[in-house]
């Protein structure tokens, strides 16, 4: 096994430690085990931040060529941006959401094959890469918009209801996920615009065609309407709560789509 | 001794009856005495609420007798027929009472489970029974125990942490949805005691600012004045519900003065501002469609009350984790009681080891001659370590033991084995008509006193088999400090006079003493008839850090209940704040564990008895902190003229110790008594003559005025009176003169430790 491999699973035993001890600490309502969760993430971060260490020296590229590969960046860029989010917030109740996804996602790569893809020349640049990487890291913001808008809604319903039961105690209050729901996504938004500016720029480069019209474009573009829309809603006609969340979660749902269930459609092909 | 727990409570009686044998805080300490003089209590205390009436009590004897007498005192005390309340009383004993205790101080016992009222009731009630004397050694570390099971359920489990009332409720509700309440306002429609009450909480949580909108503006204003808010109109609360986050409405209107569409219009204004509506008004003043609308949130007093009525339901599960945590603790407890009987065994395990260390190593250095002082200290240091090596299976395995019923047996064995009990051939000699036959011991119901007192009773009963020898533990009366402060008793403590009566009186025939508890002079006709040989009369640092005295940081803590320990330390380490230290070891090791102090001061005696002597940290030497007069020993105090009780602790005394302790004693009195002053003695025996160091300080510990004697073991108080005297002469009078601003004289000479 490579040695990037090795930290990649090691990776993902601190993640699905991380996970275990977040619902844990939900569960039981106590600081140790809310650390340990802490612990072991950062963990699991760490290697897997050798890991990509270890594949880009391996390559020579950034490792964001192949499905796994770019699974596996937005895992890491997914527990990057929760770990900075809980140290902000001090708040490790969203965590139990997150690293459950931050699993899925590490998981799924690691069912992928992993053998080193040939690109060929078309695929290379520093352009495209960073028409990836930006795309990426807006996409694991929008995670966390995704997340702490499920979490509104189940609040919401929860104080809606007017008979809170135990999940209501446990769950931040809405304003909290409201805030870190709007931050997210005016962290993402941004990212996502310009992934999109570089990847039609890198379109037209490449293939001499400004609009690709078909394919996980048309995706991207969507979903970039979805949050550009939710942006403006909340910025200009005072949107926010449950609606807002709703709007996050739909437009996260297109994200994945894009990410994977394109991909898959099209035989596992990224790019 | 039995732990016991009679009493009744919400669960066994009706309010009516738990009304009519309701005591209130205030009126405590009477039927506390009641039942101290009524009844052979040991130990007792008594928790009154309104829920409950319970007394805790640690009894010699039959259970039956010792209920029974708490069944008259209450029934008397208040005044209710027996019949009434006997079939609603429960009765508690070992591991069932302190479970039950450990309950009640969690809140898992009380009405609403998890009401944090309880803890500080009992609380009151042990500190008003540890005041009057009625506690001692069992039912102070029970109940330490049961506050320490307390804090850990309310850490652990949810069982405190929801609301139970309907402001509380509303107020955690305002949290769930805002997060912060700091900087929110508020707005209260009408006025009613209900709206005012979550109007505090919210306040006490952070909330700003208050308007008050009220049909009459008088009244509005009137009520934003008590709250420093803002006044307003009636009319105009429809607009102020633009700004206001939480808005609480009271008013006696017969129909909604809010409807769906004004909301939706409001919630349009606020940027769909999420805002939370109480309505506490019957009938209703908010139409509940308005929850309908997005961002709003309603709750009406049936709401609120649900959710009070779901908080108790998850307080109940939380309350089943709690049981558990105390069921483990039970277990923790009963272990640690049973383990106490063999610490005497350890600890005279130990010296007699270390006697024997102690002897060989002399002779052998003796022999080796000239050594450097790195090669006598790794000699030392390997028989230290053969010592500990040898006796750390034999004590884990005791330790370990003595947690189950074999306990006393092996304890049994291990002392015969090592012969640890004096042999009884000191009797020979004594003439048969001067054989005493029963030895009655008084001594002082702490950890330490009847350790203390239980080591003497062995040895006098290996002496005199034949011989009934019984403790008394003593009750102090009660009645004589009511008016007088706890310190001021003639500047002895409570429990060295009631001993002391108890003794002139016959009811006893010696008490056991901490012979540095012992004031210098003695009541007429008492005398101090045998001292044992001294033990480790040092002082010890036990730091948390592990640091020693040298390495603590400056401004470090520094917790010490004597004087003379103060201003030692205080010469060398003027940088260290010292803070007073009261209570008996347990609890002094545990405040420096629970982190309020960097390190301790305490007697080395004391904390080895205890078995704690791994705590240690360092060992100071009479260099660095001089003992203080009687340090290490125990005294045997009787009647003059008790010559069988004289003759049957003389097999206890040690005559070196006793003519050294002669001379700190004529010491201390030359310089003034006692009063709590620094000052500091310790003799030694050197050949035939003693060797004897004293010292008295200023306070601050800036003056020291020491100073050394020798002479003959024949006149000791000759000796130590000139080496007070020399003192007096080289400054220290005008220490004393400035300390003593009152003149005493008969008093403790060091705290009681």
């Amino acid at each position: 096994m490579a040695i990037d491999q090795f930290f990649f699973y090691l990776a993902l035993l601190g993640y699905l430690l991380g996970t275990l001890h977040y619902l844990l600490h939900i569960a039981s309502r106590r600081l140790s085990i809310g650390r340990a969760a802490t612990y072991a993430t950062l963990a699991g971060f760490g290697a897997h931040t050798l890991s990509h260490i270890f594949r880009i020296y391996a390559l020579r590229r950034p490792p964001l060529g192949s499905l796994y590969e770019s699974l596996s960046f937005f895992a890491w860029a997914i527990v990057l941006i929760y770990l900075i989010t809980e140290f902000r917030y001090g708040n490790r109740v969203i965590g139990a959401f997150v690293l459950p996804m931050v699993v899925l996602a590490g998981s799924a790569a690691a069912a992928l094959p992993r053998r080193i893809a040939e690109l060929g020349p078309t695929l290379q640049g520093v352009g495209l890469w960073i028409h990836v990487a930006l795309a990426i890291f807006g996409n694991a913001a929008f995670a966390l918009t995704f997340c702490t808008g499920l979490m509104y809604i189940l609040q919401e319903r929860q104080l809606k209801s007017r008979h809170p039961g135990k999940m209501h105690f446990r769950l931040p209050s809405l304003e909290l996920l409201d805030d870190v729901g709007v931050k997210s996504l005016l962290f993402g938004f941004p990212l996502l615009t310009l992934a999109l500016i570089t990847g039609s720029i890198w379109a037209e480069y490449t293939r001499g065609s400004f609009l690709p019209l078909y394919g996980r474009e048309t995706w991207s573009i969507l979903s970039w309407l979805i949050y550009a829309g939710l942006l403006y809603a909340r910025l200009s006609a005072g949107w926010r709560g449950r609606k807002a969340a709703i709007l996050a979660i739909i437009g996260f749902c297109l994200v994945l789509f894009t990410l994977i269930g394109v991909s898959l459609l099209r035989g596992g092909r990224v790019l | 001794m039995e732990i016991l727990v009679v009493g009744l409570s919400h669960k066994t009686a009706p309010i009516e009856l738990r009304e009519r044998l309701y005591v209130a805080e205030a009126d405590l300490p009477k039927p506390l005495e009641m039942l101290g003089e009524s009844t052979d209590l040991v130990e007792r205390m008594l928790v009154a609420t309104c829920n409950r009436v319970e007394v805790y009590a640690a009894a010699d004897g039959a259970v039956q007798k010792a209920v029974e007498g708490i069944t008259d005192c209450l029934a008397t005390y208040r005044n209710v027929p027996k019949a009434d309340f006997l079939d609603k009383l429960y009765t508690y004993t070992a591991g069932e009472a302190v479970r039950h205790v450990f309950r009640v101080a969690s809140s898992l016992d009380s009405m609403v489970v998890g009401e944090p009222q309880i803890l500080g009731q009992v609380k009151t009630a042990y500190s008003i029974a540890q005041a009057r004397e009625a506690t001692g050694m069992i039912l102070t570390n029970l109940m330490e125990q049961a506050f320490h099971v307390a804090k850990r359920v309310r850490s652990e489990t949810g069982i405190a942490t929801s609301a139970v009332s309907v402001s509380s409720a509303a107020v955690e509700l305002a949290r769930k949805i805002f997060g912060d309440l700091a900087g929110r306002s508020v707005l209260i429609i009408g006025a009613g005691e209900m709206a005012e009450l979550a109007l505090r909480h919210l306040l006490d949580d952070g909330v700003r600012s208050v308007l008050v909108a009220n049909r009459s503006y008088d009244r509005a204003v009137a009520l934003a004045q008590q709250f420093h808010g803002r006044a307003v109109t009636f009319e105009a609360f429809r607009q102020e519900m633009v700004s206001a986050d939480i808005v609480i409405s009271s008013t006696a209107a017969p129909h909604v003065i809010l409807k769906k569409e004004d909301m939706q219009a409001i919630i349009q204004q606020r940027r769909h501002r999420p805002i939370f509506l109480i309505d506490i008004a019957h009938p209703r003043d908010i139409d509940p469609a308005c929850n309908e609308v997005d961002n709003v949130y309603l709750y009406d007093i049936d709401d609120l009350q649900a959710v009070v009525a779901s908080n108790l339901q998850e307080r109940a599960g939380e309350a089943e984790r709690a049981e558990a945590i105390i069921e483990r603790e039970v277990g923790v407890y009963l272990n640690w009681l049973r383990s106490l009987d063999v610490v005497p065994t350890i600890v005279s395990l130990r010296e007699r080891v270390e006697e024997i260390r102690d002897a060989e190593l002399q002779k052998a250095m003796g022999r080796l001659g000239d050594l450097t002082p790195e090669q006598r200290e790794a000699i030392a240091a390997m028989s230290r370590a053969m010592v500990n090596k040898i006796l750390h299976q034999p004590m884990t395995e005791l330790k370990r033991r003595a947690a189950h019923q074999e306990g006393p047996r092996y304890t049994t064995v291990l002392r015969r084995l090592f012969g640890l009990d004096p042999s009884p051939d000191i009797r020979r000699g004594t003439g048969a008509s001067a054989t005493p036959k029963v030895l009655r011991i008084g001594t002082r119901a702490s950890v330490l006193a009847l350790w203390q007192a239980k080591h003497v009773a062995a040895r006098l009963q290996a002496a005199w088999p034949d011989a009934n020898v019984s403790f008394v533990a003593m009750k102090t009366a009660g009645d004589k400090i009511q008016q007088v402060a706890l310190s001021q008793v003639g500047g002895k403590a409570l429990w060295v006079q009631s001993m002391e009566e108890a003794l002139l009186d016959g009811r006893i025939d010696l008490i056991v003493h901490s012979m540095k508890d012992v004031p210098t002079d003695l009541p007429h006709g008492l005398t101090i008839a045998a001292v044992t040989e001294r033990e480790d009369p040092r002082d010890v640092l036990i730091s948390r850090s592990g640091l020693t005295l040298a390495e603590l940081p400056p401004g470090a803590a520094l917790g010490t209940s004597s004087l003379r320990r103060q201003a030692q330390i205080l010469h060398r380490r003027p940088d260290l704040r010292m803070v007073v230290l009261r209570g008996n070891v347990h609890t002094r090791v545990r405040k420096l564990d629970a982190g309020e102090l960097d390190a301790i001061i305490v007697a080395a005696a004391g904390i080895k008895r205890l078995g704690l002597s791994e705590r240690i940290t360092e060992y100071f030497s009479p260099d660095v902190c001089l003992p203080a007069i009687g340090q290490g020993v125990l005294g045997i105090e009787i009647r003059a003229e008790d010559s069988v009780t004289a003759r049957a602790v003389a097999v206890l005394d040690h005559r070196e110790t006793h003519r050294v302790i002669l001379a700190e004693r004529a010491f201390l009195r030359r310089l003034g008594g006692g009063c709590q002053v620094p000052v500091a003695a310790h003799g030694q025996v050197e050949g035939d003559s003693i060797r004897l160091k004293g010292l008295v300080a200023s306070l601050d510990g800036k003056t020291i005025i020491e100073g050394e004697v020798a002479g003959p073991m024949t006149d000791p108080e000759a000796l130590g009176a000139s080496l007070a005297d020399h003192l007096l002469e080289h400054g220290a009078a005008p220490i004393l003169e400035e300390l003593f601003g009152r003149p005493t004289s008969g008093g403790p000479h060091e705290a009681y430790d």
